[in-house]
Order: structure tokens, then C-alpha cells, then sequence
């Protein structure tokens, strides 16, 4: 309790200072977005991973960030979520023996 | 004799064929994360901690330890080649390794690198061989008031040590002893700042934390921009440095191993700092201090060397004190306990199977990793070549991945993705993480030893006075918090600071 008083008051303390001019938040005017989108994808893999099964999910999740971050080509996007669904799988589920949820798809 | 038998131990159990497979795995994917630039050893190792679960502790330690040294390796060759350190460490080998390699002689720029490295990697692995021993028994005297007071004092090091504000170092360290004292209160039993969450009851978990503040937040910040990367791919040839690169090199990276060894038994992240103070000292040095800056060889060979043994020398606390002084060692901590390995002054005598097959795995480690990073060079230069928009999903995958093998529970995770976007914001304003995850591993711990020692006292905060090696430890961690408001040190502590300007770790 006493601890967290103290940051606080060190938080207060430290935002009167006026501390030298910094770079502007974001680097690029588009940043916000891929910064904000990727938190968004993380969040839905967590949220879908169960329902849908690792596989598919990580399929998805690897599509969605490849197509829309940094905009790639279709074919490229889906050679690359298709290849990592498969090896995450084998290395995970087979080689790793990890309990990862199967979904309604079994795979 | 003792040593000879100690050694012969070690090597009888790292000479199984698993062990020497863990070995060579963890040498690789060190190299690995160190040449792939926003993706450090730190999130390595936590990375692959849940996934060390059925092997024995031994192959465990050993793979982990090598991912550590192995990473060190691995940032030099993107230092040279790219301009861009691979990790923290190697951000002082882009001034001259660079240079070098523009010059056409990234060859015997990455050559000297790696045999710097292996050098000073076998020099600290000998002073940890000698060194540890002694020490876990001179330990063997402390009591809960000593080991409150040597906490403390490692925390504050590391405060002192923030590359930014003090201030804001103090803060990060409060709130990660705040967040240690989330779960169950280990004397009494109650529930505290659990919410009624089942999972919090065993405290924040050490791996989401770590995941979410290195390995999520660093790729959203990369994720902000897209770097262009230009390899220097005019071809790498004549690794093999000659006499005069040798003669120029030799006592830089004697000199180097020494000071990164003793750096590396103080709390902060030692391997940056260890390069920083070895470049500095080899420009001091010089003959020709003007040309550092322009590709001279020993502006790479001392400063990877000083990385290199600050490795070995931050395994010291660890393995006798049970203290971690960094992130990484933090991390190996957190792999001790989940394997049922107590830590402390106790462990070399008895685990002496653990400590000396460890020991082991590092000489044999480096040889390994020299034949890695040079003849395969070119395979890494290849790595180097994937591009980030690829490769940004699957370390988030592993992350993912990672965090919820180790309970099946999505609270971590959504618990990673929350401390993802506190160390993303925390950096945008110049924070540390490393305060936060030292305090958030040594709280509870911490805090364990305050009580008993008041229980001890009966409830006098004396005791931490009255106990000769307490009282020291107390005085010194006074005296670093003090001192920046005394002129000159804190004058020089600016020097220092702006030295290391522009530093993340």
C-alpha cells in the first residue's frame, strides 16, 4: 500500500518536471493503426484459439498480420500462414507434446 | 585434486548424448535470436522455458545457458553485417565492426569476433570455476537479515544503473515489487490483490510478464515502421584475421574478458555495460584514439570479448547466492524452482551434478559455437535476409504459444498481452524493464526474508544494523541512492549516462 502511494507520488512528481523535448509518439502518421491492429489480433488468437483449434487459428492469425501490417502479396500470405499452421503443429503438438486445444475441426 | 574430480564429474555428464544435443540446441537457437535483430535472449529463454518441462534439469540448464552465451555470439554478426545490433550487447560493435565492414573486411571483423568471444568465453567460465565455490560457503554464513540486505542492495545497483532517470528506475522497481506481492502470502495464507482469479493466487506468473514486457512489446515497436535492412552482403571471405589484427587485438580482448567477468557478477544488465566500459577503455588506451569510429579492429574485439565473460560472470550470484542479477538469470532462477532445484549456497554441494555439468557445457559451448559462426557464417547472413513483415507473426505465435503451454490457461495470456502493452507504452516514455522484472522475480523472495528476519528480532528493524554483513550491504545501498545528489558523482554518473545514450535493453 505504502508502495504504491509512493509511486504515485512519484508519478505526479515526475510529470511537473518538464523533461526534454521527446520525438513525437509515433514514428510514421499510419503507426497507430499496425500498432493497434496487431494488439487486436493478439487479443482475438487468445480469445478464438479454443473454439477453433490451434491449427486453424494460428493459420488465421499468421494471415491476418502478413496481409494487413505490412501489406504482402496473396500468394506469399497464404504460402506463409499455410506453412507455419503445418510446422507449428508438428512441432508443437507432435515433436513438443504440448496440449494445445483441437477445436471443433479435431486437427 | 578436488577440481580435477569435480571436472571429470561434469564432463561425464554432459557427455551423454542428450545433454550434448541440449547443448548444441541451445548454442543454436542463441545464435539464432542473437542475429535476428528484436528478438533477445531474454525472450528466448522464456520462450523455451515451458518446453524444458519433461527433460531432466540438467539438459534444461544447459540448453538455457546456452541460448545465453550463444546469443552474444550471434549479435555480433548483425552488428557488422547490418548495422543494427542483434541485441543490447552488441550495439557498441556497430561503431567499428561496421565501419570494418564496409571497408570490405567484415571477414576478419566477424573472425575476430567470434574467437574475441571464445576467448573471453573460456576466461569466464575458469573464473566462474574458481570463484563460485568459495563463495557459496562464504554465503553458507548468511541468515534471512543478510540476504534482505543483499536484495536490496542488488535492486538498488540496478537502479543506479538505469541507463535513464533514477527516478523512473525506482519506480519501475516499486511497482515490480508491488506486482511480487500479488497471490498468496507465503507466511499467513491469504489471498492478496488476487481478485478472486484462481491464477493470480501463485503470484504473476514470471513468464507472461517476461514475454509480454521483451517479446510482444518489442515487436509492436518494431511493428511501428518498417526498417529497412541493408545487409552488407559484399561476400564475407578471409574470416581468418591476420598477425597484425592479432597483435592489435589480443590485449583489447584480454582486457576485455577481465573487466566483463567482474562486471558481470554486479546486478545490470552486464553485458551491455561490459562493452560500453571496454570500448571506452580501449579508446583510452590507444595509441590512436582518434580512429576508433572508423573500423578498427580492436573496437570489436574488446568490447565482444567483455559481452562474452560478462555472461560467465553473471552466473556467479546465481549459482551461490541463488540471486539473479539480470533478466536472463532471472529467468534461469525461475527455471531452478519450477524444476524443484532449490537455489542458494547449497546448490553446487548438492547439485554438484547440476553446477559442474553446467560448467562443462560452457567450454565445450563456445568451442561449438566458434565452429557455428564461422564457417556457417553465410547461413546466418541468410537468416538475416528473412524479412520482418514474415517473420513478425511467428514470434508472436511463439509468444502465444509459449505462454499458454505452461497452465492451458488463457488468463496468462491475456495477462502476457496486458504486460505487452505496459512495456510498449512503458518504453515510448523511457522506462526500464529491467528494475520491473528483477523486483517482480526478488520481491517475494524479499519479502520472505524481511519477515522471518523480523520474526527473528521479534519485530526490531534493528536487526538489519546489528548484523555486521546486513549493516554493509545496508550502508552501500544508502550510499548509491545518495550519491547522485553529491555534485561531482553525479556529474559523472551524467557522463556515463550519456554514454549509453540511446540504450534499450
Amino acid at each position: 500500500m505504502t508502495m504504491a502511494i509512493m509511486s504515485a507520488a512519484l508519478l505526479i512528481g515526475n510529470l511537473k518536471r518538464k523533461g526534454p523535448a521527446r520525438p513525437s509518439f509515433f514514428p510514421q502518421s499510419d503507426s497507430w493503426k499496425r500498432v493497434f491492429l496487431t494488439f487486436l489480433s493478439l487479443i482475438a488468437y487468445n480469445l478464438l484459439l479454443n473454439p477453433l483449434g490451434f491449427a486453424l487459428t494460428t493459420f488465421l492469425f499468421v494471415m491476418f498480420l502478413v496481409r494487413f501490417i505490412f501489406p504482402q502479396s496473396w500468394v506469399r500470405t497464404l504460402m506463409v500462414a499455410v506453412l507455419s499452421a503445418i510446422f507449428a503443429r508438428l512441432l508443437f503438438i507432435n515433436f513438443l507434446e504440448t496440449q494445445l486445444p483441437k477445436g471443433f475441426l479435431g486437427f | 585434486m578436488d577440481l580435477l574430480n569435480h571436472i571429470a564429474l561434469g564432463a561425464q555428464i554432459l557427455f551423454t548424448p542428450i545433454n550434448l544435443f541440449f547443448c548444441f540446441i541451445g548454442v543454436l537457437m542463441g545464435t539464432l535470436v542473437g542475429v535476428l535483430p528484436g528478438l533477445g535472449p531474454t525472450a528466448a529463454i522464456a520462450l523455451l522455458l515451458p518446453n524444458t518441462f519433461h527433460v531432466s534439469p540438467v539438459s534444461a540448464i544447459i540448453m538455457l545457458a546456452g541460448i545465453y552465451y550463444g546469443a552474444m555470439y550471434g549479435g555480433s554478426t548483425t552488428s557488422i553485417l547490418v548495422n543494427i545490433p542483434g541485441e543490447a550487447a552488441s550495439v557498441i560493435t556497430t561503431l567499428d565492426g561496421y565501419q570494418m565492414a564496409l571497408k570490405g573486411r567484415a571477414g576478419p571483423a566477424l573472425g575476430i569476433a567470434a574467437f574475441g568471444s571464445f576467448i573471453a568465453g573460456t576466461i569466464s567460465v575458469i573464473g566462474l570455476m574458481l570463484v563460485a565455490p568459495p563463495l557459496a560457503k562464504f554465503a553458507l554464513a548468511f541468515g534471512p537479515p543478510e540476504y534482505f540486505s543483499l536484495m536490496l542492495m542488488g535492486i538498488v545497483v540496478l537502479i543506479y544503473l538505469a541507463s535513464g532517470s533514477i527516478l523512473k528506475a525506482l519506480m519501475m522497481a516499486v511497482f515490480g515489487l508491488l506486482l511480487g506481492t500479488i497471490g498468496m502470502d507465503a507466511i499467513s495464507g491469504t489471498q492478496r490483490l488476487t481478485f478472486g482469479l484462481l491464477e493470480l493466487s501463485d503470484g504473476v506468473g514470471l513468464i507472461p510478464a517476461i514475454m509480454g514486457l521483451f517479446g510482444v512489446a518489442e515487436v509492436i515497436h518494431n511493428v511501428e515502421e518498417a526498417i529497412r535492412r541493408e545487409v552488407v552482403t559484399s561476400k564475407v571471405k578471409n574470416l581468418l584475421p591476420n598477425l597484425q589484427d592479432w597483435r592489435d587485438s589480443f590485449w583489447p580482448i584480454i582486457r576485455g574478458s577481465v573487466l566483463g567477468f567482474f562486471i558481470g557478477i554486479l546486478p545490470g544488465p552486464a553485458p551491455v555495460i561490459s562493452a560500453f566500459s571496454s570500448y571506452a577503455i580501449e579508446k583510452k588506451l590507444s595509441k590512436h584514439p582518434e580512429k576508433f569510429g572508423t573500423g578498427v579492429i580492436e573496437g570489436v574485439a574488446g568490447p565482444e570479448a567483455a559481452n562474452n565473460a560478462a555472461t560467465g560472470g553473471a552466473f556467479i550470484p546465481l549459482f551461490t547466492l541463488g540471486i539473479p542479477s539480470n533478466s536472463v538469470i532471472a529467468i534461469l532462477l525461475g527455471a531452478f524452482m519450477i524444476h524443484g532445484i532449490q537455489p542458494g549456497p547449497m546448490l553446487i554441494s548438492k547439485h554438484a551434478d547440476l553446477f559442474w555439468g553446467t560448467i562443462m557445457s560452457m567450454y565445450l559451448g563456445n568451442a561449438m559455437l566458434l565452429i557455428l559462426n564461422l564457417p556457417l557464417i553465410g547461413l546466418w547472413v541468410k537468416v538475416l535476409k528473412v524479412p520482418y513483415p514474415i517473420l513478425f507473426p511467428l514470434i508472436l505465435l511463439f509468444c502465444l504459444v509459449g505462454v499458454f503451454s505452461l497452465n492451458y490457461s488463457q488468463v496468462e495470456v491475456a495477462l502476457m498481452i496486458g504486460f505487452g502493452v505496459f512495456g510498449y507504452l512503458a518504453r515510448k516514455f523511457q522506462f526500464e524493464m529491467a528494475p520491473l522484472v528483477l523486483a517482480l522475480v526478488i520481491g517475494p523472495m524479499m519479502e520472505n526474508n524481511l519477515r522471518l528476519s523480523l520474526i527473528i528480532s521479534q519485530g526490531s528493524p534493528w536487526i538489519f544494523i546489528e548484523h555486521p554483513i546486513s549493516a554493509t550491504f545496508i550502508f552501500i545501498s544508502l550510499a548509491l541512492l545518495i550519491s547522485p545528489w553529491i555534485p561531482w558523482i553525479g556529474r559523472r554518473r551524467k557522463k556515463l549516462q550519456e554514454k549509453v545514450e540511446g540504450e534499450q535493453i
